[in-house]
């Protein structure tokens, strides 16, 4: 614990009516919530438990183990313990747990349930956490924990944030939360905060600013990206219908510049035009092109853009714009370029820049080199061969991201210094750390770059790029060849006459899968084509004779025993050249089995394939520091890859002496700063690898400016606040709601003249557990409507015994439309209930509108939500259609529902609950129907209907064993043979996806 | 009713030209009637303010009911005089009404003037002395009202649907939202339909209103296959509806794990580093694609005990709201003691669910834990098994 934090536990502790916490990203919330917990526990060790809500993953790990070593420390009696109870945990587990004095992590959802029927009471908590308060309003599942509690018992809630960016989205967003959670203090820790700064820079790491040039064709795809990122801005500045101020290229570089432009386009969305619709879109796509820019290789990057061009090619507006063909052609000119066979270019590509990208690229490395004379070589004997075809050969450039080479020099030269320190005895310094000198940590932004640069580092840039450039080649060969099966041919090339310079690589292309084929069937005279043969060339030089004859097996046996010999040959890569005779043997041996064989080898290369990823996933540095040596013999130092996405908070566990941060990123600069002010007397080196004006360094500079902003407006604000002195909740609810009830109930006893005693004396309402997700019985209790969640098989919620709900979100209304869900539901309200409702809710920030005027065309429509809607109004006259226009209005129409309601229907209200008590008894087994997203994929496959659906889900396990499942046993659980060839036929079918 | 439906919109001054003809035709139909009828029919155009216009209103519109009651009785004890006096003021609209009524919505005269019916395009509609604004096939009707009409005339929308009383089987509202603020109004208009038995309908312009009714009409006798479960037979799309359903999973995201791994029961069984490597597939979705397909749906070995204590008269039990309103207090007496006998047999069956649930439970999460195979998780591990 440092200083700063004692001091903020001890400011947020002077209130027993707790406070909000808001602290810069990468400060530790964990440790200050442990603090908490540590403190409270030992102020008052008899009361009852502490309910954690809303915290992360990685959070709740970290929680758990400060605890963890507090309590090693501490007699047994005065040990907290911490449990994570689970959703799915059944009932009387659950209230166990909170008889304890334990801290617990839970679901917000269950815990509603929980604090509803009684099973916990609010007097058996101690304290309540909330360790993302960002996210907290009035109608979240938070706030509805945090008055259920405060309803009955004064307790204090300690919420935290690392997240002031969030705060300040919004109006007045940290005051609307400390409302919503009765807090009245509010806790700023900035990074700039005097004790904070002063804690973490007084014995401050030693920082090392790399900075590396990008290559000519990165800067021009991005100065192509930020152009139409620019022209799509003014485009949405012409619509005037947007704030202007906000509308810049710099702050488009982050996530929440969607947020922010969609929040002003949300009222206003049903009338804006396709085209501002698309636009939006657009920004988002060009977001994420620039940020995989200095992120991906170049045949991945390329490989994405692809995906792009198909998924996105005929309703993008970017994409046909000018600076778009600047991205396509640069992207691929990182990869490869298209020649003739005497050397000159294509006349289509006779540009400036492709001279001047040669140039660098022959500068760059020396491996570049080294594949221009392989090109050379190539096109020596490409000239006997291929005199009769059109002469086009691909020269391959494989353009390496120039951070790798960086990376490998810095790797170098500390392990350089790591030699020099051993030398110098200097070992008695790192007696905090490990013995060995010590582990250098990689930090990159995904697994994704961790994987590949243990690759590059293993095996060198060169064989890592190569070996994506084949699979791309072979994936575009494979699909050039689906296409000729399914006869598209002619429509993809009409696609392909967007961009100039494809149409003569289509061509060329276009006559790869045929060449292939004739290789493998031997039937034709031709010669194969160009790119055929300068594959087979280069591997050829590469491999020996028996990749080809691999390869050849694998095309002839299908892409399954391809990806087999793909695996074989990597694996032969690793072996020396004495195994090549063996490996001859294993082809041979190959080639003489039969189908079912085969896959029991592909069974067992599956399993060698789990074997090889272990020690990946263990990431033992002796075993890759042995690797290295094996394959590269130079002595490099033991390297620790970390993903930032992961989110795992590494730093304590592996104690690096050196950190290189390969990604730039804020968050994981704070933890830096927190790991080295916890250790002062360890020594830490630190690495910054930045491309050189890229918009990767304005990015992360933004970020921090923004953090700043974030805080001073907090700062601002909080001057300015006025907090009501009842709002820690004292005064809340029961008074204003037992007013009229006991007038009500004055009224019945008068009307009935000492008849029969009204069973109930407030209003209710029967709530079904999965509407707990959303935030309608939220509100509904804020008006004063007890809620009695119960299990309902028909409706949502019950408002009398003749009315009975179907809630529908407008994005819920169209899928159930879609998926035929809602005519099902509807059919058994009406079954079952005198006065069936749907009710339609929209949101409340978003417009009061179903589809803009330019979608409803000039005809009736089958696939309209109008015609849809009519017919469901067609074949069920007695259903009753709610519009609400938000939550409050629907809690307004309840309301006024239930108040016309006559007397007696109030009282056969609980005789609809008769059920509900063995809907309570089926409630835990609806609470363990976890995996909800599962099941709704389920439903949406082919021939999974609402009577066959729940068969599947009893007899197979996860959709991952429906997979795998034969026909026969599909028919079986279906009841029919179409439905299961139809589902097996899905699941196994190609997809025919990319160029 | 026609004036003031003129007196909102601008076209009403342009309106004013026929009015003197309308009530002059009408005049002598009311003269034939009642002679005092016709001098009170005959004040309402003449007076402006709006409070003399709203007693005016509900005194026409009761004068206009007996009237019409009066027609109607007259039609009825004596058929051969009404032809002759509809066929008389407009002969073409007669024929056709005659000669196919059941292809026509029938449109009341009180919305002459009302730009809704410029938007009925896709069916033919025609005038008819009908109680509601619309009939749109021989058992569903429709009432029209906008916002800003319910808000100077809040009890117009109350006497109209007393109107109909119990006539048609669906009875429509269709409500034209044209006002900013709806909440208070809709909120009106929803109490007040939802308690007469119709069924509201709302639209957001002029052509929606319109489409509404066309589509009422077009689609009266269609099937409703559309709307229950269909399928597409594009392999991409069914593909693509299927993928997005999992939460952050778009387009871009199908066509990119389609490409990679070929085909989705591979794309099933990928574990969590084959979907990491696909471009564009950042951590959170790796987890939510691995979950889906992973994870167990969790109703394995309870829903097999739940199913074997049902009976048929526990089927029934979900359809109790309804037999309890019609059963008498023995009737319900009854069902009672057979739900707590069968609640005691379901709680045993479920307890004995529970333990084996708890099992699982655990078995899952170190599988899971297996899966994960992560440094921060084998701590984990190591702190359970210290506690």
């Amino acid at each position: 614990m440092l200083p700063f934090e004692e001091q903020v536990v001890a400011d947020l502790l002077e209130d027993p009516n707790g406070g909000l916490v808001v602290v810069s990203c990468g400060l530790p919330v964990a440790s200050l919530a442990s603090a908490v917990l540590l403190q409270l526990f030992h102020q008052s060790p008899d009361d009852g438990c502490f309910l954690i809500l809303s915290a992360p993953e990685p959070v709740k790990a970290q929680i758990r183990r400060r605890l963890l070593l507090n309590s090693q420390s501490q007699p047994p009696l005065l040990q907290l313990q911490v449990h994570d109870v689970a959703p799915d945990l059944p009932a009387h587990h659950r209230v166990a747990l909170y008889a304890s004095r334990a801290a617990l992590f839970l679901s917000p959802r269950a815990l509603v349930a929980d604090f509803l029927t009684s099973r916990l009471l609010p007097s058996r908590v101690r304290a309540l956490l909330l360790l993302s308060a960002h996210r907290s309003s009035d109608t979240s599942s938070d706030a509805f924990v945090a008055r259920l509690l405060r309803h009955h018992h004064l307790l204090p809630v300690y919420a935290f944030s690392d997240r002031p960016h969030a705060m300040v989205s919004g109006f007045a967003k940290a005051e609307r939360a400390m409302k919503s959670l009765y807090i009245r203090r509010l806790h700023l820790w900035p990074r700039f905060h005097l004790l904070a700064a002063a804690d973490l820079e007084r014995s401050p790491p030693e920082v090392i600013d790399v900075r590396v040039p990008m290559t000519q064709p990165m800067r021009g795809i991005q100065a192509a990206i930020l152009d139409a990122m620019d022209a799509c801005l003014k485009e949405l500045r012409r619509t005037n219908k947007v704030d202007v101020e906000d509308l810049t290229v710099d702050k488009g570089l982050f996530k929440s510049f969607d947020e922010i432009v969609r929040r002003q386009l949300d009222p206003i969305w049903h009338t804006l035009g396709k085209k501002t619709k698309q636009l939006v879109a657009d920004l988002r796509t060009l977001r994420k092109l620039l940020d995989y820019l200095v992120r991906y290789d170049a045949v991945t990057y390329l490989k994405y853009l692809d995906t792009l061009r198909v998924s996105e090619g005929v309703r993008s507006v970017w994409i046909f714009a000018d600076s778009s063909h600047k991205i396509f052609d640069l992207s691929k000119r990182r990869v490869y370029q298209v020649v003739r066979a005497d050397g000159t270019k294509v006349a289509a590509d006779n540009k400036g820049t492709p001279t001047k990208k040669r140039k660098v690229a022959r500068a760059s490395s020396r491996k570049g080199k080294e594949t221009e004379n392989e090109g050379s070589s190539d096109n020596k004997d490409n000239t006997q061969k291929v005199n009769a075809e059109m002469g086009i050969v691909v020269e391959e450039i494989l353009e390496e991201a120039p951070k790798w080479k960086v990376l490998r020099e810095l790797l170098q030269e500390i392990a350089e210094e790591q030699a020099k320190g051993d030398g110098d005895n200097v070992n008695p310094v790192h007696e905090d750390g490990i013995n060995e000198s010590g582990i250098v940590l990689v930090a990159c932004k995904d697994e994704r770059s961790c994987v590949q640069l243990q690759e590059c580092i293993s095996k060198g840039s060169h064989q890592v790029m190569r070996a994506e450039w084949e699979k791309y080649l072979l994936g575009k060969a494979e699909l050039h060849g689906l296409h000729r099966k399914n006869k598209k041919t002619s429509q993809q090339l009409k696609g392909f006459g967007v961009l100039d310079g494809e149409v003569p690589m289509r061509s060329g292309e276009s006559a790869g899968p045929v060449s292939i084929s004739k290789v493998e069937a031997n039937a034709l005279l031709a010669a194969a084509s160009e790119i055929s043969t300068v594959t087979k060339e280069a591997n050829l030089a590469d491999d020996s004779n028996v990749s080809c004859k691999k390869r050849s097996f694998g095309k002839g046996k299908g892409k399954g025993k391809f990806k087999k010999t793909m695996a074989k040959r990597e694996a032969s890569k690793l072996r020396n050249r004495n195994t090549t005779e063996h490996t001859d043997l294993e082809v041979e041996g190959q080639s003489g089995k039969t189908d079912e064989q085969a896959e029991t080898d592909a069974c067992k290369l599956s399993a060698e394939d789990d074997s090889a990823s272990a020690p990946a996933v263990d990431k033992a540095a002796n075993n890759l520091s042995a690797f290295g040596d094996s394959v590269d013999t130079e002595p490099l130092p033991p390297v620790q890859f970390y993903a930032l996405d992961s989110d795992q908070h590494v730093l304590d566990v592996w104690k690096p002496s050196v950190i290189i941060v390969y990604h730039p990123d804020i968050t994981f600069v704070r933890e830096i700063e927190v790991y080295k002010a916890e250790n002062p007397s360890m020594k830490l080196k630190v690495y910054f690898l930045f491309y050189e004006d890229s918009a990767e360094v304005q990015k992360f500079e933004s970020s921090i400016r923004r953090e700043n902003e974030a805080f001073e407006s907090l700062i601002r604000q909080k001057s300015l606040m006025m907090i009501p002195v009842d709002q820690n909740g004292r005064c809340i609810g029961p008074t204003l709601a037992n007013e009229p009830e006991a007038l009500l109930s004055q009224n019945s006893l008068t009307r009935k003249a000492g008849g029969r005693k009204p069973l109930e004396k407030e209003m209710q309402v029967i709530v079904d557990m999965r509407e707990f997700m959303s935030s309608l019985p939220n509100v509904l209790h804020q008006k004063g409507i007890r809620i009695i969640p119960v299990t309902l098989e028909v409706g949502d919620y019950v408002l009398s015994p003749l009315i009975c709900v179907e809630r529908k979100s407008i994005a819920d209304l169209f899928q159930s439309f879609a998926s035929g869900r809602l005519y099902n539901q509807i059919e058994t309200m009406v079954r079952y209930y005198k006065i069936p409702v749907l009710l339609i809710e929209f949101s409340q920030d978003k417009s009061f509108s179903f589809q803009s005027a330019s979608e409803i065309g000039d005809d009736v429509s089958p696939t309209n939500i109008i015609s849809k809607l009519s017919l469901l109004v067609l074949h069920f006259p007695r259903l009753r259609i709610v519009w609400s226009r938000s939550l409050h209005a629907t809690a307004d129409i309840f309301l006024s529902l239930k108040t016309n309601q006559d007397e007696p229907d109030e009282s056969k209200a609980m005789r609809v609950g008769v059920p509900s008590e063995d809907g309570v008894v089926e409630n835990d087994v609806r609470a363990e129907n976890y995996n909800t997203s599962a099941i709704e994929f389920l439903r949406r496959l082919p021939g999974v209907t609402d009577s066959n659906y729940r068969r599947i889900m009893e007899e197979c396990n996860s959709l991952a064993e429906l997979a795998l499942l034969p026909v026969e046993r599909l028919s079986e659980l279906m009841g029919t043979q179409k439905g299961a060839r139809m589902l097996k036929e899905f699941l196994d079918a190609k997809c025919p996806t990319m160029l | 009713m026609d004036g003031q439906w003129e007196e909102p919109q601008h076209a009403g001054r342009r309106r004013r030209q026929p009015e003197p003809g309308k009530n002059l035709i009408k005049i002598p139909s009311y003269q034939e009637v009642f002679g005092s009828g016709a001098s009170s029919s005959a004040a309402p155009p003449s007076y402006n303010p709006p409070p003399t216009t709203a007693a005016s209103s509900s005194s026409s519109s009761s004068s206009f009911s007996q009237a019409f009651s009066f027609l109607k009785s007259t039609e009825f004890y004596s058929p051969p005089p009404p032809p002759p006096q509809t066929t008389t003021p407009r002969p073409p609209q007669a024929s056709s009404a005659a000669q196919a009524p059941k292809n026509a919505i029938l449109v009341s005269h009180r919305q002459k003037g009302n730009p809704l019916l410029k938007h009925i395009r896709n069916a033919r509609w025609t005038y008819a002395d009908i109680v509601p604004d619309y009939v749109l096939g021989q058992s569903s009707c429709a009432l029209y009202i906008s916002l800003r009409y319910h808000l100077l005339h809040p009890d117009y929308l109350y006497y109209r649907i007393r109107e109909l009383q119990k006539n048609f089987k669906l009875r429509v509202i269709l409500c034209h939202i044209d006002v900013e603020d709806v909440v208070k109004p809709l909120h009106e208009v929803t109490r007040t339909s939802l308690l007469h038995d119709c069924t509201l309908l709302c639209g957001w312009s002029l052509e929606e209103c319109g489409r509404y009714l066309e589509t009422i009409k077009v689609y009266e006798n269609k099937s409703a296959d559309s709307i229950r479960e269909h399928m597409d037979n594009d392999y991409l799309s069914r593909l693509t509806h299927a993928l997005t359903s999992i939460r952050h999973v778009n387009k871009t995201d199908v066509v990119t794990l389609g490409s990679s791994f070929g085909s989705l029961s591979q794309v099933m069984n990928a574990s969590m580093e084959e979907l990491a490597r696909c471009p564009g597939i950042g951590e959170r979705k790796v987890k939510r694609l691995h979950d889906t397909f992973h994870e167990p749906f969790k109703r394995v070995s309870s829903r097999p005990n739940i199913v074997v204590p049902d009976t048929p008269d526990r089927e029934k039990a979900s359809g109790q709201p309804s037999s309890t309103n019609d059963g008498a207090q023995d009737a319900v007496e009854k069902p009672d003691a057979s739900v707590n006998k069968k609640s005691s047999n379901v709680r045993s069956a479920l307890t004995e669910a529970f333990a084996k649930y708890s099992e699982k439970i655990r078995n899952q999460n170190r599988d899971s834990t297996n899966v994960a195979g992560e440094g921060t998780s084998k701590s984990t591990m190591g702190d359970e098994k210290d506690q």
